[in-house]
This record gives structure tokens, sequence and C-alpha cells, in this order.
């Protein structure tokens, strides 16, 4: 049985390609490698936390007493949270996010909004997916703009959206579709035990054919690669068998997926999940204590993950709500709809710790918090500095990039 | 025999052999596909006959039952049973060139229930299309226009004298009738003018006078005090409106690729403004012409999925879980009634990719393999033999000359057969995972 | 004959070897069941089987089974045109039909038995005596010895056990007990039952007070009778560690889990079987004692077990209702103590959005703890003719929960806000996909409020919406609460409730009941939508589908009413599934 280090080792002319690699015609296998990741191939996973998190219970400001004086019953106790530096700590359930700050692997960027706030789920959620650029006939996704952006021949999928729901907005494009998948069996080619229709396959896959029909060309590159990315997928589902333990969590098991999909290495650069439930306007403890641990748990297993495989540098995860919550508690020991609130970036190649100033609890903007950084310049620093794509074109304006990769 | 020369590319073909090969091609683009049976008896028929017995199908007792389904099961106000209703419309119509013509204009007038949300809107819009298919396109314009789910889609519910809606006039230009390039911004504000007063109120068109502009527009070279008829007309009336239509009927009949150039589209273009946008003379004329036998039309399409699917059930005579399929187009990015944007859905290279590849390929295997597939014989070894297919390679080159589009290489034919031979034909199960093989062939895909 | 199965080729002609062996005058009084196993798991006694098999294919529900498609396409089988065969030849050779043959072979029953200590499973017929179980034999001898001569060798190796002929069939053995039949599926529950015939030991199964007591637990006829000894099962650690596991949801735990509490510790348990044309049951009962409930699952059975099953509010057009003593504020405080995690967080998250509903009151203590143990859920058809709103194009049903409050003075207005806190967000949501809105209408009458809610209709395309199935209404009368899907129900639930209800037996705790002609009567109302679901899924034209549906509609006219109860008696636990059949009219 190979190791996993012996399996990536031969990525490049992986297991799958060389079997297959014998008797491919030369136009081919060009067409091929280019559907398989480069070791500096970048990789986002965005998770989306829906229903709007209540961020100020998340990254807690213990140190400053306004806290205890809104939250009167959801405040937690000072020597319950898990200190990130003197002023704020995070939630005592999400120990898996400290611990991935003891390992610097996690940046905090506190007050990420944007002006005008919008405090409708729908309209919110819209115009993070579009990066503000919705009031048009086909509106597109930030993500989708960014594939649209792309320019590969033959690749596999740019993205791929894990979930039941239906897909996010940000992936829509306008020439790129990006599939939505429930688990790995979708990648898989059903044929059961026919070996021989298996080897039929790629045998006739491998005949020469007439070059002057670049349609059947286009196929049968299509083909070849879709057989490897089958076998890919089947090896990694045979062979590879991840050490982590995924928590049994709705989470859990997408970043799962996720973790064997990157695994499998496949030229996709942007994986989408969400996480819903976060919409919590009475009796918040518990649902929330509940909702940040499946988060902390899993983006953490899913980032020790990644390092095993050797990929935790090259992926970026990215977490995101639509909007925080009031900074008053309301009267049914909840919160209500608010403004701003941190996104997380997680990383081996993070800068780790607090990026930009924790919002005051005082100074507010309609009895919510304002932002101090625009989310549309955490997506330009995304492009531009993960990516290395121009930001401008797909953003509609150049927006400032913060420094978060080492 | 290259079509460099667009006169004889349009000229009616005389196909000296004509084959089941070309049966299987006419029926693949103007239906979904032809059954073994209809490949004999087309065969026997020869060019013209065959391309006759396409039009002018009769279907009232099929229609009838169709109404009566769609009624029932619009009681649920399901949009997504929509889909499923017309799968099987697809799959069971006698008149298949009809349906695939109103596919085609519904990419054309892409409306989708996600957005418009009422089932009984889309399906009204679907018996315009259907209705107008074969007829007169300045009528369908003209009802298209007036379609709430069409209106509702574009966000034109309304158009008011003081707020003209400039979309619906783009759109009606540039995806209807035009292409851009063939109008001004200047020719889009007036014209917008003229559909003032065109509402939706409650899911149903009216013209409101009070809202009407009644002033004189000038777009187009022409200049008065038009309504939206009269806009349309004029529209129509522009060298680029049959140019436009030609080019997009030679993508969808023709070949996927490369783009026609403006010679070789100019016989057809003329041939619809000649008879005044007459879409089932022009249909007939391209199911007649040289060009659409020749080497640069066979095999040079890509199957969109719900020719893909449709078309193998239909040639093998299958019955599936229609629900179910709906939700396999979806997942290879077709999925009837729901269009991905106003553009419609853009087809050629665009439906192939690794997972569509891979759906496609599992999407057969259950096909065949599922114990719950009706088979019109009662199985496929049964369905096999009444071809006087009985021999392995028999087998292979009856299904290869039914199902494929193009030639396969010999090296590739020879492990067909070498598997037919192994396994003989004799049991479902053997003649299933033939069928499944040739469909992982990449000439499969092709149209 | 060679298409003959080579299994039952090989059964018939180890029954036509066995020769008559000591042939004994006196006929052994004791029963089957005093041969088995001491330590068999589970006991199977079937009293008259030609009587029970022959219930059943002339029952008139035959002939409906027999036109369902996957029914005739299995009689249409190989394998089961094979048995035919096998059978013809069987009734020819035995000069009977097979039925009466079974008959003479099980005359006095047929039992069977399943012993782990041997991992044996044994059946024994009883015929009705030693001749007429030699007779038949006899001519099953000539039957192999005629098929031995074709070529058909079943390989079947004659051997003798203490002086008993037996035949052994692989594994498999079979010995002639006096005018008892054995098929042992080893060697080794073979010679334990053996045995004991020959020793006349007094260890059986039967003898053991275990058994005995079951035997006692369950009164009545029955065609069959089952018993499982729960303690031997539980010794197996998979088994037991999925009984004593949390349930993974509420609704498990709601239906099943004092009786999860009592599996825990009953030591056995019985069922009877009773099959005539008229009714089938099954009843099935173990030993119970209050104290085993955990206190956690008080809410089930109530405190000391006493908890019965609140009266029903029976209406005219009853479809289906169900009645049970749950004291469900009692669950969702112990929740802690019944769920894993994560369900416990999915519940936490569910009191947070209830509370929100009512205004921040505490879901589980103030809100369900305002009802009193006992809840009922009822179904009942609708008369459409009496609608305000136009009528629905797929009928529906209308449904009604009914509770009962400690305190209604106190709670009433909160539930009367809540409902209309819920109504408001409906509307809202309504109006944002394009629905018609609901409108709040109060009544009083006497002692008696009801708000009702009416889709508004004035718009001629929503004729016919599925929406106009719901008037979505609460009541309260006296000390009653109800919560009903449609106005005119929660009315007739109002008037039924004055009186008082109709009584539950004693001991209830849980009952359900579905009348069969009103289920009858809804699906015949939406034939056409059934029928259309039927052509999209099979893929089938409207001639087809509609037989097929119609087909589907027959079988079911057969059942008249179907009844489940769950019985709280001081000493035992019975549960009763009751099927009442009849001709399809």
């Amino acid at each position: 049985m190979t190791t996993r280090r012996q399996f990536l080792s031969t990525a490049a002319g992986s297991t799958a390609l060389v079997g297959l690699a014998a008797g491919v015609p030369d136009y081919l296998l060009a067409a091929c490698h280019q559907t398989i990741a480069e070791k500096t191939d970048r990789i986002l996973v965005v998770i989306q936390l829906s229903g709007g998190n209540d961020g100020i219970n998340t990254v807690i400001p213990y140190a400053d007493p306004e806290y205890y004086k809104n939250r009167f019953t959801l405040a937690v106790g000072k020597n319950a949270v898990q200190k990130i530096d003197d002023h704020c700590g995070f939630h005592p359930s999400m120990s898996g996010f400290a611990k991935l700050l003891e390992e610097n692997r996690i940046a905090v960027i506190n007050g990420v909004g944007y002006p005008n706030p919008n405090r409708s789920h729908f309209d919110s959620m819209d115009l993070w997916h579009t990066a503000h650029r919705r009031n048009v006939q086909t509106p597109t996704g930030w993500l989708g703009r960014f594939f649209d952006q792309q320019k590969t021949k033959a690749r596999d999928l740019p993205g791929v959206h894990l979930g039941r729901e239906d897909q996010p907005l940000a992936l829509a494009g306008e020439k790129v579709h990006v599939p939505t998948m429930q688990s790995l069996d979708d990648f898989r080619l059903r044929l059961g035990n026919r070996r021989q229709l298996k080897k039929l396959m790629e045998d006739n896959v491998k005949v020469k054919r007439d070059k002057n029909n670049e349609l059947l060309t286009f196929v049968q590159a299509n083909t070849v690669s879709a057989i490897q990315t089958s076998s890919r997928v089947e090896e990694i589902l045979g062979k590879y068998k991840t050490k982590a333990q995924y928590p049994q969590t709705g989470l859990g098991r997408k970043l799962a997926t996720v973790a064997q999909l990157i695994g499998s290495n496949l030229k996709t650069n942007v994986y989408y999940v969400t996480l819903d439930g976060f919409d919590t306007h009475a009796n918040q403890a518990q649902a929330h204590a509940g909702l940040l641990t499946e988060l902390s748990d899993a983006v953490k297993t899913f980032m020790d993950d990644l390092k095993d495989q050797g990929n935790d540098k090259r992926t970026l995860a990215f977490v995101f709500s639509e909007f925080g919550r009031r900074v008053r508690e309301n009267a049914s020991h909840g919160t209500d709809h608010g403004a701003a609130a941190p996104a997380f970036m997680i990383s081996g190649s993070i800068q780790s710790g607090t990026h930009g100033k924790y919002p005051s609890l005082t100074d507010l903007l309609e009895d919510d918090l304002k932002h101090n950084v625009d989310y549309r310049s955490l997506y330009a620093t995304i492009l531009e500095k993960w990516f290395k794509t121009k930001s401008k074109p797909i953003l509609g304006k150049q927006y400032k990039t913060m420094k978060l990769f080492s | 025999m290259k079509m460099d020369d667009p006169k004889s590319a349009w000229k009616q073909a005389d196909v000296k052999n004509w084959t089941k090969r070309h049966v299987a091609h006419l029926y693949r683009r103007a239906g979904f596909a032809a059954t073994p049976d209809e490949l004999k008896s087309g065969q026997k028929l020869g060019l013209e006959k065959c391309v006759d017995r396409l039009f002018n199908v009769e279907t009232t007792k099929f229609d009838s039952m169709m109404k009566k389904m769609g009624a029932t099961l619009l009681a649920a106000r399901e949009t997504r049973s929509l889909s499923a209703w017309w799968l099987y419309r697809m799959r069971f119509t006698p008149d298949q060139l009809l349906e695939k013509m109103t596919l085609f204009w519904h990419g054309h007038f892409a409306t989708s229930a996600a957005k418009v949300n009422s089932a009984d809107a889309m399906l009204d819009q679907n018996r315009i299309l259907r209705n107008n298919a074969l007829g007169k396109f300045e009528k369908m314009v003209s009802a298209i226009a007036r379609d709430p789910a069409m209106l509702i889609y574009l966000d034109s519910q309304e158009n008011r004298k003081t707020r003209p809606n400039e979309n619906f006039a783009r759109e009606l230009m540039e995806l209807f009738c035009l292409e851009s390039g063939n109008y001004t911004e200047t020719d889009i504000k007036q014209m917008a003018r003229c559909f003032t007063g065109w509402e939706i109120r409650r899911k149903k068109f009216r013209f409101n006078p009070y809202q009407h502009d009644n002033g004189v527009k000038k777009f187009l070279s022409q200049s008065g005090n038009f309504g939206g008829e009269d806009a349309i007309k004029i529209v129509l009336a522009q060298a680029a409106a049959p140019r436009f239509i030609a080019k997009k009927l030679y993508r969808f009949f023709i070949a996927d690729e490369p783009t026609p150039s403006p010679e070789m589209l100019e016989p057809l273009a003329q041939e619809i403004r000649k008879s005044n946008f007459d879409m089932g003379k022009t249909v007939r004329k391209i199911l007649l012409s040289n060009i659409f036998y020749s080497k640069q039309s066979i095999g040079k399409k890509l199957r969109s999925p719900v020719e893909f699917a449709v078309g193998l059930k239909r040639a093998l005579g299958a019955s599936v879980n229609l629900n179910e399929l709906a939700n396999r187009l979806e997942q290879l990015g077709q999925l009837p009634f729901y269009p991905p944007n106003v553009a419609g859905w853009e087809g050629g290279r665009k439906w192939i990719n690794s997972s569509t590849l891979l759906g496609r390929a599992n999407l057969v295997g259950d096909l065949v393999r599922n114990n719950n597939t009706k088979w019109a014989d009662s199985n496929l070894a049964v369905w096999l033999r009444k071809q006087n297919a009985a021999r392995p390679e028999q087998a292979v080159d009856s299904l290869l000359e039914l199902l494929v589009a193009v030639p396969i290489p010999g090296a590739a034919k020879s492990k067909l057969v070498r598997l037919a031979e192994k396994r003989g034909v004799k049991s479902h199960d053997a003649v299933a995972d033939l069928i499944h093989a040739i469909s992982l062939l990449p000439e499969f895909q092709l149209s | 004959m060679r298409w003959v199965p080579r299994t039952l080729c090989a059964i018939v002609t180890c029954l036509a070897t066995l020769q008559a062996i000591s042939v004994s005058a006196q006929q052994t009084q004791n029963s089957a069941v005093h041969l088995f196993p001491k330590q068999s798991v589970a006991v199977l006694s079937v009293s008259e089987p030609s009587a029970l098999i022959e219930t059943i294919l002339e029952h008139p529900i035959r002939q409906s089974v027999e036109d369902i498609e996957d029914v005739k396409k299995a009689m249409k089988s190989t394998q089961f045109r094979q048995l035919n065969v096998a059978r013809r030849v069987l009734e020819y050779q035995l000069e009977m039909k097979w039925n009466e043959a079974v008959g003479q072979l099980t005359h006095h029953g047929l039992y069977a038995a399943f012993d782990p200590s041997s991992n044996g499973f044994a059946v024994i017929a009883h015929a009705k005596n030693k001749s007429t179980l030699n007779s038949l034999v006899e001519k099953l001898v000539e039957l192999m010895n005629d098929s031995k001569k074709m070529g058909i060798d079943a390989k079947i190796k004659k051997s003798n056990y203490r002086g008993l002929t037996t035949y052994e069939v692989q594994n498999a053995a079979i010995a002639l007990l006096g005018d008892k039949l054995l098929i042992a599926s080893n060697k080794k529950i073979g010679k334990d039952i053996a045995d004991r015939f020959l020793d006349k030991t007094k260890d059986s199964i039967a003898h053991q007070s275990h058994f005995k007591a079951s035997q006692k637990l369950l009164r009545g006829k029955s065609a069959a009778r089952l018993f499982v000894d729960l303690k031997l099962l539980k010794s197996n650690k998979q088994l037991a560690k999925a009984i004593n596991n949390k349930t993974e949801n509420i609704a498990v735990e709601l239906l099943a889990g004092g009786i999860l509490s009592n599996i825990q510790k009953a030591d056995y348990a019985v069922s009877n079987l009773y099959v005539d044309k008229d009714k089938l049951r099954i009843s099935a009962a173990t030993p119970h004692n209050a104290k085993w409930v955990s206190k956690p699952r008080e809410f089930y059975f109530g405190p000391k077990g006493q908890g019965v099953a609140p009266n029903l509010l029976l209406p005219s057009k009853q479809m289906f209702s169900i009645t049970s003593y749950r004291d469900i504020a009692g669950l969702w405080l112990a929740k802690e103590d019944l769920f894993e995690e994560k369900h416990i967080a999915e519940l936490a998250q569910a009191d947070s959005q209830f509370s929100t509903l009512f205004s921040g009151l505490d879901f589980g203590e103030e809100i369900l703890g305002a009802l009193k143990p006992g809840v009922q859920i009822i179904g009942s058809l609708q008369d459409f003719s009496k609608l305000k709103t136009p009528k629905p194009d797929i009928k529906l049903p209308a449904f009604a929960a009914v509770f009962q409050l400690k305190d209604p003075k106190k709670i009433q207005q909160r539930f009367k806000v809540g409902f209309q806190s819920v109504i408001g967000f409906t509307n809202i949501a309504l109006s944002q996909q394009g629905q018609p809105q609901l409108d709040m209408e109060t009544e009083k009458s006497k002692d008696a409020k009801i708000v009702t809610t009416t889709y508004m209709s004035d718009d001629a395309s929503d004729k016919g919406l599925i929406n106009y199935n719901f008037s979505p209404s609460v009541a309260f009368v006296g000390d009653y609460f109800i919560i009903s899907s449609t106005d005119q129900l929660a009315r007739e639930l109002v008037q039924i409730a004055r009186k008082g209800g109709t009584k539950t037996a004693k001991n209830t705790n849980s009952a359900i009941n579905i009348d069969g002609k009103a289920l009858n009567k809804i699906l015949a109302d939406n034939r056409d939508s059934l029928v259309a679901q039927q052509m999209l899924e099979e893929g089938l034209d409207e001639k087809t589908a509609a037989k097929r549906i119609d087909v589907f509609l027959k079988l079911l006219k057969h059942a008249k009413n179907a009844s489940l109860d769950l019985q709280n008696h001081s000493d035992r636990l019975e549960l009763n599934l009751e099927l009442n059949l009849g001709d399809a009219k």
C-alpha cells in the first residue's frame, strides 16, 4: 500500500497517468499535464457562515467592560475566553482555532464589513457574493468572474461547490460552470467490477484519430482527463486513508471530502462550503456554542490533514458571514442583525494573529459596530496576493490589499 | 466534398447513396434520435421523403394527454416537475422536429423558472414556443414580447411613459433579433418608448394606454409614432435580422464551429427574408441542403445533455424515472426551464469537462443496468435480435450505426467486436455492457 | 426432470428414504416444544399450519395482490415456475394436494427453534400419527428411487443414531421421532433433540420457568406464537449496545423511549399471530415493572407508570387518530440525559427559535410545561363543498393536534399571541412568493375561543391552489388547546371537546387508528395526480400508468381499518396491531 508521501511524490507523473501514458499521443499528454495541479497551484476554501455570525461572541473583547455591560446573560467570563492578545480572545468552544493560533496558522481580521450596512440576509449575502455588483441583468459572483478571467485550455473544474443547498452566487460566472457535488461519488466512473469495460475505455481513448476533427480531439483530451480524475479519486478512496478523525458534523464531513479532493491533486482552485444556523435571535448561548464548536473543530482537523498531505501551505481557508450582530443583547437572550464582524483566514502561509483594529463597542453607527476593513479588500488581497491575478476587473475598483501572507 | 461555395452549399442535396447513417444524422439533428425501425424505413424513403415525414406530424391524442398531465402536475404548483414533464414530452412525442425546435427557441428566448417562479406562466410560455416553433418568427416575437414569464424574467413588468424600459428593448434587439453591433444606444432608448404601456399585472399582459408614449420615435432609420408591434416589424426589417437567425440556426443544425462566414450564411438569410421569416420553410431548406450532409456538418456538433439523454432513450426504446433524469441533467448543465442566464445555454465545447463526461458515462451505465428501466422490447437482447444483428460483429455494426455519428477507428472497433465475441450478445447484460462501452468512446459525444 | 432444483429434490429424497423405525404404539403426549434445546433463544409454534395456509390462499385479498405488477413479474420468473413443477410432481406422487399433505404432516403443528449454543436451527413437524407419517414417507421414498434411476442423486447419507434412522444432507440432519419429523440444521442440535426424545429428559426449553411464565403473558386464540429470550439476546454485545445507547433523535425517543427502557430489563417476549378472512392481528408482550423505566424516561409512561392516553376527540370523517400519554415537557427537560451532544445542540437551536416566537418564554419549562401530559393528533377528510375559498385541485386531509392546558387562563393568551406571530411571519413569506395571504378572525362562542385564518382569494389566477386545503386555526375550550390546519376541523373538535370525547380503554398508553375508507377516499380523489406522477416516475403512457394505479387502489380497498395500541399493565407491556380486511368494495 502506497504511503501518502509516495503517492504524492509521483503526482506529476501520477501512477494513474503512468499507466495511461503508454501509448497516449503527445498532443493529448500535453493537455493532460495541464490538469494536474502543480506544487505552486494555490487553493482557496471558502467557508460561509450563513445567518449572520455574532462576531462579538466569537472574538470576544474580554478586556472591554462595555462587553459585559451589553451582554447581560450572553457574556463569556474572562477566564473562560481563550486569549488571543490583551484585548480579545476566542469563545471557549473554539479550541480548534486557539490551537491554530498557537501553530501560527490563523489570521483574525477584525471589523470586516462595508459602507451602508444592509441587514437583510439575502441582500447582504448577495453583496458579499457579487462584491457589490448585483444590480445587473445577470449578476455574477466574484469567484465566477475570477474563473472567467483565467485562461487555461483543458482544465479540470476551476471550482467545486460541496453541499445540498443552491449554488452560491459567488461562483456564478458568465462562461464557466461550476458543479455542485454532494460527495466524491459524483467523481467516480461507475463501471462496477467491469474491468474489461474500464480497460476497453482506456485503450479506445488512446487510439489515434483524425486530427482534423477538432471537436473530437477536444473530447478525446477531456476523456483522458476524466479517466484520470476518476482513477485518482478511486485511488484516493482506495488507498489514501487519512489518519485525521473528522468530527461527524455537517461541516466536518464536507471538509473531509474537500481534503480528499485536494489530496487527489485536482487542478481545482476554489472549494466552497457553507455552515448554516447563525441567525440566533433568541436563546443564543447554547446554539452558538454548538456552531462554533462545529466550525473550529472541523477547520482544525482539516488543516492538520492538509499538513500531513503537504498541502497546507498552498491552501487558504477563508471564513466569513454576511454580517455580524448587535452589540446589545435583546430581551430573548439573543442578538439581532448587526453589521461589522471578524473574518478568518487559515493557512500554512498566513501571517498569523490579529489584523485590523477591533471595532469600538461604543462608537457605533446606528447601534452597530463600524467596520474598519472593507470586505472587498480581503477579496482583492486573495485575488492579487494569493492567486496573483488582477483584482480590478473582477471587483470593479481597485481596493487596498492587506499584508496577510508570508 | 468541401462546401466552399455558399450557393451550392444550400442547394438541395442529391445524396447518391442514402444510407441508414444519413437517416441517423438527420434524426439526431432534427429530432433526438432515430429508432432502428425509423432507420430502416427512412433508408427506403430516400432523402426528400425522409425529411418530409418530419413535418406535419399528427399529435392530437398525444397533445391532449400531455395537456392533462401538465394540468395535474401544476396543481401542486411545482416548477421542478415541469422539467420532468417536458422530458417526458421530448421522449414520447411523435413530432420530434417540433419538440427539438421548441427546445431551440427555449434557449433563444431564455427564461428561467427559478426567477419566474410560476409553473403556470412557464407552461404558457412553453406553449407559445411550441405553437410558433415552425411558424412565422414575427408572430413568435410578438407573442413572446407580451409573455408574462418573459417580461418577469427581464424585469420588464413595467414600462412607463416617464421611464421606458430600456432593458426590454435592448434584449429584444441584442438577444432575440439582431445581435449587438447592429443598433446604437439611441436606437434602444427610442425603441423602448414604443413599448411603453406594455405591462404585466397579476401575471397577465395588458396594454395600459395611459402609460403609452404617443410621440414620434426615431430609430433604425425610421421615424413615426410607433407602437410595440410596429417596432417589432421595423427590427425584423433590418438586414441583420435574417442573418442573425440564420447564424443561430446554422449553429444549431449544421455545426458548432467554426463560425460561418457572412457569405456562407447569405443564401440562408435570403431564404428567411424571402419566406418572411417562415421557420418551417427555412428549417426544411436546411435539412435538405448539401451542407447538412457534408463533412462540414456530420459529427461537427457536440451533443447537449438533453440530446444525449433523450436521444439515447429514444434510440434504445427505454423509459426511465424522469424526475431523476431531470436531476441528472441539471448536474450535466442543462435542465429544461432553467437556462443559466438570459443568453440561454452556450453549448458546444461548454458541455464537456471531466465532471460532465463522468456524469454522462454514469448516466448511460445506470440507464442500461437499472432494474427499473423499462424497455420497449422485453430486454436489450430481444431488441437487438429484432434488428437481425445476431452475430457479434453485426451487433457492433448495428449499434454504431444507430448511436455514433462518425465512423470509429478500426482499432477501437475491433476491441468492441472482441468484447462482443467474448460476452456474446444473447443476454441483456452483455448487450448493456456493449452499449456502455460504445458510449465511452469520445465519438459518442458527437452529434 | 433435470430442472428441478437440487435442494428440493434433496429434501424430498430424504423424506422418501426414511424408513419407519420402532413403531411405538403410544403417542407421546409431549408437544414438540418439549424437545427443543434448553437454551433456545427463539421458539415458533404454528398450531394449524394448513389452516393458516388455506386462510391466506383463500383470502379475498389474494387476487388483488396477484394483480400487482411486481408480483406478476415474480410469478413469471424461472424459480417460481420450477417450484410449481416440483409441487405438481410431488402432488402426483403423494396423490393429494400439497396443502393436504402439509396438513397431514403438521396436523398437530409445526414448530421451530433456534439455539445459539449449538448455532443450530431445528424444525419439528408433528404429524397426525405415526402411520400417516410413515405412509407419506414411503411414497416419497418411491419418488426418490425413481429420480435416482434418472440420474438425479441428492447425495444423502443414510445413518443411524442410537437406533434412530437418520439422514444427513450436507450439514443438516433429519430424523423420525415417533410421530414427529425432525429437521436439524446441524448434527449438534440434532443430537440434543434426539437424545431428549429417547431419554425423555425434562430439561427442554418448555420446562424452563421463564418460558412457562412467558406463555401466560398473552391470552387469546392464535395461529402462531413466537417466544424470544431477550436476556440471551442481550448477551450479544452489539445488540445490547444498540438498545442501551441514547436514541439518535427526539422522534424515536417519543415513539419508543419507554419500550426501549422495558427491553433493557425484560427477560423474554412473546408474540401471537391471528389470522382469519376478516382480520389480521399481531400482539407482542413483555413482562413489565414500573420501576424499570429510567427517570429521564418518565415522560413516556408517567409517574409510577400510570399515565393513560387522553380521551379521543373523534371527528365524523376521521382518517387517522393518534392518542398518547406523553409528557413532552418532561422529555424536553430531560434531553441532556436522553440524547447525544450533537442532537442536544440541534434541539438548543430549535429552542432558540421557538422562544423567539413566544416572546422569550423558555420553551421547555414555560411553553411545553404549560401542557398536560397527553397529546392527540387527528387527521380528517375535508368537506370541500362547504369551503368559502375556491376549491383546491389537489385535495388533502385536515390535521389537528390537541393538547390540554394545566392552567388555561394563565397561558391561553400567550399561545394565542404566539399563533398570531406565526401567521404574521407566514404572511410575509407568502407575499414574497406571490401567494395569497391569510386573514385572521377571532370567534367567541360560549366558553370557547376560536382563532381562524383563511386565505384571501380575489385573484382569478389563484384558483385551485393547494393552499386552499388550509385555514390554520387554534381553539381554546375548557382546558383544551387545539391547533388545526382547517377552521372546519377546529370547530368540529370544539364541539366534541365540550362533550368530553371517547374514553380510552384502561391501561392504554398510546393508540393509533387508521380508517381505511377515509384513506381510500383521499387517494381516489387524487387519482389523476397519482397517475401523472406514475407516468413521470416510470416513463409510461397514460393507460398503463392508470392501470397500475388502479390495481394499487383496489388493493387498498381491502383495508377497512388498522389500529395499533400500546397497553401498559402492572405486570406487562402489550403491543397490538390489528388490521381489518374485507372485500374490495
